[in-house]
């Protein structure tokens, strides 16, 4: 069901609009439309003055200061703030002025731990490496005393390229006159690279370094704190570094976290109440305005409506005044839509809105689908055991996901399916496939791994009936939308659809063959109003239209299909399981594949339900296009 | 030797339409994702696209249960 919605307008004088604005975002209830050019000509879109401008850029300015501290503050589980009322009434200027001073105080902190703590990881991430390099060094070491004057630089070159370092070399010792050394030992080697020391005098640096580059070897480069010591020291230096990090680490984490804690809570409350001063200036110039008085044009819920008159009137002294706008025909692409199901039936509604939401004024079809596609699905999956299980578990992700509306739809959507699971398991009498029946149970009904045609002429009823009831919704819809066209196709493909059923009901002998002049006539008249209604290219659509009808109502035997395909995977499981001989194998063989049976069981009916819901039954009366309803209301309820 | 010519009709209707529908699919399904990419909002049409081939696969599996049933 949709809520009926009023379309309004609210008129006042220019000083009341500040404290109208205020009690609309407080209340909640009002969508505010754009200002539209279309609008009275003795209207002007509302503009802001400079004053508003430069409130509008600190707003901005402090929450994206704000949203800075807060990134650089790790979240934590803490409790809202209670003492938010002292500040929800300050004006914008004041608000500002406070939040500055104390992100003033907890910025700098935050950014200082922020920093430390990339560092610390970032050592972390790199002095492995450098401590690598080293101990392939360090056996080159012994080498490399008093050399006051020369330049030491180590070098990596790859394994395979190794004759390189004898070019090196050879370029090294053109270059300095013979003035240089090229160490290289065993032992400073991996699988993959040789590192090798140049010596060299001070005063050819750059050339070498130039050559290097332009040879492309790579140089080992030690970060800047280590650069001037000692290989060995170095060595031990970063060592030593590596032990204590860790350390350091948890402690800036537990700083952060304390931080987090005490701060966290109060720059979430204002940044909501800085968020709700930005969204008051910034829904202004959707409003209109004349010499003194400002427009505000809008949706509020029918039922919402005297709340707010009385509100403003209360309020603002009735210097503003709600007047509601007959809704017109061109209104309805424009209103927004908002969904008033009861409690069974919404969790249905994301999936509803999933393929797009209704049109204003249509039909809903979210308390059909929260009735039809459990069932589907309570068809497709048919068995207790499974049932169980899945009840269980969506029990637990409902607990689980409380907080996050879509997942918590979902496993309800999932936990009605598992009901009628059960209840079609008993109807089919299965539990975990062939398993019960070892235990005396029997089905109430039929069992359907063996009565096959049963079953298919079950799903077959079903989507017979499922589609008659699309197109009865299609024909009601049209009829009270005054659509002459949409009412004679739809009617004309409920007389065909008829017309088949009782020709198929004549043809097994179920009616006597007497009628079936008259039930010939029937389908050629539904026909041929059908093709009447398609206009020019009606004789290829209309016949078309009505095998596809049929192959909807065939589509349905996926019902009967993906069962089937459960039962026997089921029984597969169970034959394997007695297959194996060793018991311990045999169950562990049986848990697996039934483990498996149930994760299709509640992924590949989901899917099949929603499509028979969208492909074949929406397709008869649907009207999508709608809009969520969008109050203008605060950011967050703190 | 009856019995066996029924069982590959049956499943040449099936595994046949199979291939046409999962090849459908696929590139339907590939366009999809891509549309999903760049527009989340869409999610429902893309899979109402994907879905549509899967008929066909029904109406094999409807033509195999006939030769079964009828035949057998």
């Amino acid at each position: 069901m949709l809520l009926p919605m009023a379309k309004i307008q609210i008129i006042g004088t220019k000083r009341c609009r500040d404290d109208t604005v205020r009690l609309l975002q407080q209340l909640g209830a009002v969508q505010i439309d754009d200002w539209r050019e279309s609008r009275a000509v003795f209207q002007q879109r509302m503009t802001l003055n400079d004053d508003t401008i430069n409130r509008r850029e600190r707003l901005a300015h402090i929450i994206t200061r704000l949203e800075a501290v807060l990134t650089a503050l790790p979240p934590v589980e803490a409790p809202p703030w209670p003492t938010d009322e002292k500040y929800s009434d300050l004006p914008a200027d004041q608000l500002i002025d406070i939040v500055a001073s104390e992100l003033a105080e907890i910025a700098p902190k935050a950014q200082t731990l922020t920093n430390e703590r990339n560092q610390l990881e970032e050592q972390l991430g790199s002095l492995p490496r450098y401590e690598t390099n080293l101990r392939h060094l360090l056996p080159l070491v012994p080498a490399l005393i008093n050399l006051e004057d020369y330049m030491v630089t180590a070098i990596w070159v790859e394994r395979r390229y190794t004759e390189a370092l004898t070019l090196i070399t050879a370029q090294l010792e053109e270059l300095t006159d013979g003035l240089c050394e090229v160490i290289t030992s065993d032992a400073a080697q991996d699988d993959k690279r040789l590192t090798a020391v140049l010596v060299f005098p001070k005063t050819h640096t750059e050339a070498v370094n130039a050559l290097l580059g332009r040879e492309n070897i790579t140089q080992v480069r030690l970060p800047p704190e280590f650069a001037n010591q000692p290989l060995e020291q170095a060595l031990s230096h970063i060592r030593r570094r590596l032990r204590v990090i860790p350390e350091q680490l948890a402690q800036i984490k537990a700083q952060q976290e304390s931080l987090a804690q005490h701060w966290r809570p109060r720059l979430r409350t204002w940044q909501a109440l800085l968020q709700d001063h930005l969204a008051r200036i910034d829904v202004c110039p959707d409003f209109g305005q004349t010499d003194y008085t400002f427009v505000i044009e809008g949706w509020v819920p029918q039922q919402q409506l005297p709340e707010l008159t009385t509100a403003l009137a209360r309020d603002l002294n009735g210097e503003v005044i709600v007047t509601r706008s007959p809704l017109t025909p061109d209104d309805q692409p424009q209103t927004p839509i908002m969904f008033a199901n009861p409690g069974w039936a919404r969790p249905f509604e994301p999936l509803v809105a999933l393929l797009a939401l209704p049109k204003y004024a249509a039909i809903d079809p979210t308390p059909l689908m929260a009735i039809f596609m459990p069932i589907f699905f309570g068809l497709m999956v048919g068995d207790i055991g499974y049932g169980l299980i899945l009840l269980a578990l969506m029990f637990y992700l409902r607990r689980r996901f409380a907080s996050r509306a879509t997942l918590r739809s979902l496993a309800e959507v999932l936990l009605f399916g598992s009901i009628w699971s059960i209840i079609f398991g008993l109807l089919f009498g299965e539990f975990f496939g062939t398993l019960g029946t070892e235990f005396g149970l029997h089905p109430l009904w039929f069992d359907r791994g063996h009565e096959v045609q049963a079953l298919f002429l079950l799903t077959l009823g079903i989507g017979a009936g499922h589609i008659v009831l699309g197109l009865g919704l299609g024909v009601w819809e049209s009829i009270r939308q005054h659509n002459r066209s949409e009412l004679l196709e739809k009617g004309a493909m409920l007389v065909s659809l008829s017309a088949l059923f009782l020709l198929v009901a004549i043809l097994t002998g179920y009616l006597p063959a007497s009628l079936l002049t008259p039930v010939i006539g029937l389908l050629l008249v539904g026909l041929a109003i059908l093709i009447f209604s398609l206009g020019k290219l009606g004789f290829f659509l209309g016949p078309l239209e009505l095998v596809s009808l049929m192959g909807n109502i065939l589509s349905y035997l996926r019902i009967a299909a993906i069962g089937l395909a459960s039962v026997y995977l089921a029984m597969v499981a169970n034959a394997l399981a007695g297959f194996v001989g060793n018991i311990l194998v045999g169950l562990v063989v049986a848990v697996l594949f039934h483990a498996l049976n149930i994760a299709l069981g509640a992924f590949s009916p989901t899917i099949q339900a929603l499509r028979l819901h969208y492909v074949e039954f929406f397709d008869k009366f649907y009207q999508s296009g709608g809009q969520s309803f969008r109050p203008f209301q605060r950011s967050a309820k703190y | 030797m009856e019995i066996g010519l029924i069982a590959i009709g049956a499943g040449l209707a099936v595994g046949l339409t199979g291939l046409g529908t999962s090849y459908a699919q696929a590139h339907i399904g590939s366009a999809g994702a891509g549309t999903i990419a760049e527009k989340p909002e869409l999610i429902g049409t893309v899979i109402l696209l994907v879905a549509i081939p899967e008929t066909v696969l029904i109406l094999g599996f409807a033509v195999a249960a006939m030769i079964i049933l009828l035949l057998t």
